[in-house]
């Protein structure tokens, strides 16, 4: 998902930008190996690792970006903290470019999705992941 | 305007394209629902400040071609009939609320405003370009205009059987009224306006029936995604052709191009029967096909527009057609093999056919013998049309009822 879908990272920018327009505290993240992916095994089952989630406290955002993305699976989850729902282990990335890149401008830098990854506390109740 | 055939600047405009890319100038076939663009592109007088086509019938053409931009109608009882809840029981209502939310938010009510550098751009353009430049305007400008009209017609006639699909047909209508009237404005830069109200008038409109609406409607709103952010992103990595402000606006304008697909998406996803049978295989196929090869058709007689902001045409469009592609494999249930080289080597073939049906048309030749000599080239576009609609296809669909596992990491 960071690696192809190139639309998901102008999505979120976009997002990003309205809230910062309307002084709206951001309440959607992008979660690189979640540890809460432990508790979805008919999830992880499915899922090519590493993965990333797509976290948001806007379960009808979750919904668009569900139809939006599709190749996703969605599930919901109820946390104490922020950061208990953000919680990820660490994993080294890797960011191909496709071996057949047919676009007349280069592809996203690698790390573009840091601006969306946790801050450092809160409390979330959704998730999509990938 | 002395060009023959149109620029299709965004060529998948809004609802068009039926059955364009299957029958492009096809000999004796002459739809009567096509209509012409009621717009040409007179050169700026000196002093004029506008040049509306009613009122100023000398400095207009009128052009009527298979790949105009067209308006459309539809059947709007049977579209009340799919939108009423308690007849069909597969429309999703969450997807719709989260649509019509995500439609609220209006990410984009402060994005167009317009700067004093849009004249000055246009007062740099001369000679060629900026003919190019003005039909591009034109062009882009009725499409989404078309767009507003059925959206408008939809929000308001569903309005009791459906608020919530009707309300985003509304706010849909709002992107699009808010699309075209900055492209207007654009047009104001070269002492021109396009007069909406009489295009409204004037036009005719093409009728299609829900389900066409929903397969093309889907196809042009994320191609036009996918053409308004690769000009965007290849101008941003090439500032030099950077030569008219408006594709800076582009970034964030397709990213509502890209959320009307979406909710086409949601619309077909509520009528399975346009999804799961063999029909709906061969006619997701036949759509792609359609929008492919008018694109290509139109880009490729119009490469100047696309050379002078640096592009290679054919690289551009096959581009646009392998992301569209992918695209369209979240929801089509078949799609085409696009990225099969000899995909790209039949749409050559149909160009270099197409050119020699135009030199046909514009030769000195008394109308039968042109006629005439138009036959063995339509038989011989046809069946290279006919050929790439029957290569392989690839198998697709939208995770949620594909009968095979997608790959969950595209």
């Amino acid at each position: 998902m960071l690696d192809e879908e190139e639309h998901f990272q102008e999505q979120l920018s976009e997002r990003l930008r309205y809230f910062g327009e309307k002084n709206r505290e951001q309440d959607f993240w992008l979660v690189i190996e979640p540890k809460f992916l432990n508790r979805f095994p008919n999830i992880t089952s499915r899922l090519k690792r590493p993965a990333v989630a797509l976290v948001s406290t806007d379960a009808a955002w979750i919904t668009f970006m569900k139809l939006r993305l599709d190749r996703v699976l969605t599930e919901s989850f109820e946390a104490k903290t922020l950061e208990e729902a953000l919680a990820s282990n660490p994993v080294d990335l890797q960011f191909e470019k496709p071996k057949n890149w047919t676009a007349p401008y280069p592809k996203y830098e690698y790390g573009w999705w840091e601006p969306f990854l946790p801050p450092a506390s809160g409390g979330a109740d959704l998730s999509l992941s990938q | 305007m002395a060009t023959a055939e149109l620029a299709l600047v965004k060529p998948i405009n809004r609802l068009s394209r039926f059955g364009a890319g299957a029958a492009p100038r096809l000999g004796g076939r002459r739809p009567p629902s096509v209509v012409r663009m009621a717009v040409g592109s007179p050169p700026p007088a000196a002093g004029a400040t506008t040049a509306l086509p009613k009122k100023s019938p000398k400095t207009t053409e009128i052009k009527e071609t298979l790949l105009t931009p067209r308006f459309y109608t539809t059947d709007f009882d049977e579209m009340e009939s799919l939108f009423n809840t308690e007849m069909n029981k597969n429309l999703n209502e969450k997807e719709f609320e989260a649509l019509l939310q995500e439609f609220k938010t209006d990410y984009n009510q402060t994005h167009f405003v317009r700067n004093p550098a849009f004249k000055e751009a246009a007062d740099k353009l001369q000679g060629p370009l900026r003919q190019i430049f003005v039909e591009f305007l034109e062009r882009s400008c009725t499409a989404e205009f078309s767009g507003f009209l059925l959206y408008k017609e939809l929000g308001r006639r569903l309005k009791k059987t459906n608020p919530v699909v009707a309300e985003i047909f509304s706010l849909m209508s709002r992107d699009e009224a808010r699309h075209a009237g900055f492209l207007n404005k654009g047009l104001s830069d070269f002492n021109l306006a396009l007069d909406l109200g009489f295009l409204t008038k004037a036009r005719k409109y093409t009728f299609f029936k829900p389900k066409f609406i929903f397969y093309a409607t889907y196809l042009s709103e994320k191609i036009g995604y996918w053409r308004y952010i690769t000009i965007y992103r290849h101008l941003k990595a090439n500032p030099e052709f950077q030569v008219y402000p408006i594709f800076k606006y582009f970034e964030n304008w397709c990213q509502d191009e890209n959320r009307h697909g979406d909710f086409f998406s949601a619309l077909l996803k509520a009528q399975p029967q346009f999804l799961n049978d063999w029909k709906a295989k061969l006619w997701s196929r036949f759509f792609c096909l359609s929008v492919y090869v008018t694109m290509y058709l139109n880009d490729c007689q119009r490469t100047a527009f696309y050379e002078g902001i640096g592009l290679n045409t054919k690289e551009f469009d096959m581009h646009v057609i392998i992301e569209t592609n992918r695209t369209s494999a979240r929801i089509f249930p078949a799609v085409l093999d696009v990225e099969n080289p000899e995909f790209k080597r039949k749409l050559d073939r149909m160009v270099e056919i197409n050119e020699k049906l135009i030199a046909v048309g514009e030769s000195q030749d008394i109308p039968l013998v042109k006629n005439f000599k138009k036959i063995p080239l339509v038989a011989a576009l046809v069946s290279e049309i006919v050929a790439a609609y029957l290569m392989p296809p690839v198998e697709s669909g939208s995770v949620d009822f594909a009968e095979f596992e997608p790959r969950l990491v595209y």
